[in-house]
């Protein structure tokens, strides 16, 4: 205490001498510049008074963070029910995208159903499956109108196999033997005295229609074997062949059990 | 005795009537106890010293609350209020500690 003048009159102003200072000098210097007074009536009254304000002060401050103490936690109970409502907010926000993205989902698969779909039209036209309409040349062919049964001027399956490929290979599109539309699985064979088609028997005179492009398909046709081997029954056995153009027929669907796979399988579907 | 005598007159003064602070002067409430708190201290250190004296403990306190809160005004206004704050309840409370250790040694010899 005694040598408080010399530490306080330090000016070297470096930041360690000011703290030594401030805890050398922690009391103030006015209670030891001068003697003390005579205690009067006064100075403690003021001393009372400065006493009062003190605990007042502090009464207050105590009184003050104690107030502002729920505000707070109102605050943060706000705060606390804005973040739970954001969350469900959140939460609803992603089960709509699931809801939404499940739907593209569907929609896409709709989608490539709808080309699938398409794609199956134009299959099932070639397989048989569907009726179709367009020109077509019709070839009506008949046994000798005197043959006896089992004789060889009668229309024999391999005829009728030979006629229907001929049509295929002068570019026939479709064809159906009286009505019987031919599928990839189609046999034409002979069922005691008759043919049968789609395991359907058929009677004779036999009407077999083809659909194709009408500028060449006839003149196809009359090049192919199977017109020239039929021209010579005509010629010989006095067998019916007669081909004529129409502008417009309508040949029926297979009916199912000519088209209905059971063993083979799809190894993929290709994606075009 | 008058140091309890004014504790409970404060003390009753603040709990019955709870006035309120103005809304402006609420920033250095604390700032001002802490600074009452250090004149106080000094004082109970100067009084155990044989050197108490009425009228520099009243000035000294007063000093020292207006001062501490226009440190914070200004600091306030210049936008650096919390780190005045800061700074002076810093300097407060090493005074405030030196002094409990000093007013320690007096009534513990310790």
């Amino acid at each position: 205490m005694t040598d408080r003048s010399t530490t306080s009159g330090d000016v070297t102003g470096n930041s360690m001498t000011l703290l030594q200072t401030i805890t050398d000098n922690p009391l103030d210097d006015d209670y030891y510049t001068h003697a003390p007074h005579a205690r009067t009536s006064r100075g403690r009254l003021a001393a009372i008074a400065v006493v009062a304000f003190f605990t007042l002060l502090i009464t207050l401050a105590l009184l003050q963070t104690r107030a502002s103490r729920p505000a707070v936690e109102t605050e943060r109970a706000v705060l606390t029910g804005q973040i739970d409502q954001r969350r469900t907010e959140i939460a609803a926000l992603q089960e709509d995208v699931a809801a939404l993205s499940g739907s593209v989902a569907r929609l896409r698969r709709e989608e490539s159903g709808a080309e699938a779909l398409a794609r199956a039209r134009e299959q099932a036209a070639v397989v048989g499956t569907v009726a179709v309409t367009g020109p077509a040349l019709r070839v009506t062919v008949d046994g000798a109108p005197d043959a006896d049964a089992g004789s060889a001027e009668r229309v024999r399956d391999k005829d009728l196999q030979l006629l229907v490929n001929g049509l295929w290979q002068a570019g026939a599109e479709a064809i159906a033997i009286n009505g019987n539309r031919l599928t990839a699985m189609s046999p034409i064979r002979s069922a005691g005295e008759g043919i049968t088609v789609n395991y359907r028997s058929l009677t004779s005179p036999y009407v077999v229609t083809a659909i194709g492009n009408p500028r060449t398909l006839p003149a196809n046709f009359a090049e192919t074997p199977a017109a020239q081997a039929w021209s010579g029954l005509k010629e010989n056995f006095d067998m019916r062949f007669d081909v004529s153009a129409r502008t417009e027929a309508t040949l029926p669907a297979a009916p199912r059990r000519a088209s209905t796979i059971r063993n083979a399988k799809v190894l993929e579907v290709e994606e075009k | 005795m008058i140091a309890v005598l004014g504790l409970v007159v404060g003390a009753a003064l603040g709990l019955l009537f709870e006035p309120t602070v103005p809304a402006g002067l609420q920033p250095y409430l604390p700032i001002a106890v802490v600074a009452a708190l250090d004149a106080v201290f000094g004082a109970i250190r100067a009084y155990l010293d044989g050197r108490f004296d009425d009228k520099v403990f009243v000035v000294s306190f007063i000093s020292n609350v207006l001062i501490a809160a226009l440190i914070v005004f200004v600091g306030d206004q210049l936008g650096v209020g919390s780190q005045l704050s800061t700074g002076v309840i810093v300097v407060l409370g090493i005074r405030i500690f030196s002094n409990a250790a000093a007013i320690r040694r007096h009534l513990f010899h310790a």
